[in-house]
């Protein structure tokens, strides 16, 4: 992989002045460095370690499911607060319908990233999964004429919509996960291009930025619940 | 359970990391799909799976529906140990399998 600081010194060894810049949106930039991109790119310092919260090192994943880094951040959740089962459960799902979605749709050329973060006081998981694809409006064109990235967000959260990118695609996973995120009064926000969505408090709120955000970023907070009482359930999903 | 009625354990199917990578979700349709080709019933028991991802279960259903339609499935096939996260994932893939199948028979 090229990184962006390699590709700033060849430019600068052919005497070309190249300026990168890390989107200065202010999520986004805190994002970026404390998740250690801004390193990873060589563009920024590494994350500094911050007493009250564990963040894990920035994964990258390619090709298939990170099975291992999902476990991992799953166990960092859990060993840092007591997580119920139904919570962990929660917590998996959610990595892993964000990462299934970029190794489907994401066309990224350098993959996806990872990162999560848990605090000491504050009884929740933060964490995000980044990727620098073709982002949600161009992967849902293909079959929908969408013509904002904010209308292309809005209508990737709805049940059944998809770009059917790999044949086993059904439109499911986002959906899914902006309804657990919704049920645990969690928060999301996903920008891609200049689109985002930011649920709070139950609420959806649709928007477009100034900043132009190459690819697709989803951070997603999950309050980490102690109760763990799962009942069986006696259905007939056939119905 | 008759004679003719055999349970499957999925955990033994998706191994200890459980049900995410839809990879898994072809192997137990496989093992299904052989099995049923001798007995005439079988219980899927989901009992100490973990997660399922929509990705397992889409690819569970349509893998499944290659080989029959999915209502037929039914008199074949029943989902047992399934917790109310779980059964959520499954029953939502199952619904938008067979309205796929529907819109594309």
């Amino acid at each position: 992989m090229v990184t962006l600081g390699a590709l700033r010194r060849s430019a600068e060894a052919r005497g070309w002045t190249v300026s990168i810049r890390p989107p200065q949106l202010p999520k986004l930039l805190n994002y970026c460095r404390y998740s250690g991109l801004l390193a990873h790119f060589q563009v920024g310092p590494p994350p500094e370690v911050h007493p009250d919260n564990v963040t894990t090192p920035l994964r990258a994943f390619a090709g298939s499911l990170p099975l291992t880094d999902i476990y991992e951040v799953v166990a960092l959740a859990k060993a840092r607060m007591e997580l119920s089962r139904a919570a962990q459960d929660d917590l998996t799902l959610v990595l892993t319908e964000l990462i299934q979605n970029v190794l489907d749709h994401s066309e990224s050329p350098v993959g996806g990233f990872l990162s999560a973060r848990a605090y000491k006081e504050v009884r929740d998981v933060r964490f995000a999964v980044a990727d620098f694809g073709i982002g949600i409006r161009q992967t849902l064109s293909r079959r929908f004429d969408i013509a904002t990235d904010k209308a292309a967000i809005r209508r990737a959260l709805q049940e059944e919509v998809t770009s059917r990118s790999s044949s086993r695609n059904l439109g499911l996973g986002l959906a899914h996960l902006h309804e657990i995120v919704r049920v645990t009064h969690g928060r999301m926000v996903i920008f891609s291009g200049n689109g985002y969505l930011r649920h709070d408090n139950g609420k959806d709120s649709f928007g477009s930025g100034d900043v132009l955000f190459p690819g697709t970023i989803a951070f997603v907070r999950l309050p980490a619940r102690q109760a763990d009482v799962e009942e069986l359930e006696v259905i007939d999903i056939w119905r | 359970m008759t004679e003719s009625t055999i349970r499957v354990k999925v955990r033994d199917w998706v191994g200890e990391r459980g049900a995410l990578e839809p990879s898994a979700a072809t192997r137990l349709a496989q093992h299904v799909v052989e099995k049923r080709s001798v007995v005439g019933r079988l219980v899927l028991d989901f009992a100490g799976v973990g997660t399922i991802s929509s990705g397992f279960a889409n690819e569970l259903f349509l893998t499944l529906a290659q080989v029959r339609p999915l209502d037929e499935w039914r008199q074949f096939l029943e989902f047992t140990g399934l917790a109310s996260s779980q059964a959520q994932v499954i029953t939502k893939s199952l619904h938008a399998a067979r309205r796929l199948a529907q819109k594309s028979p």
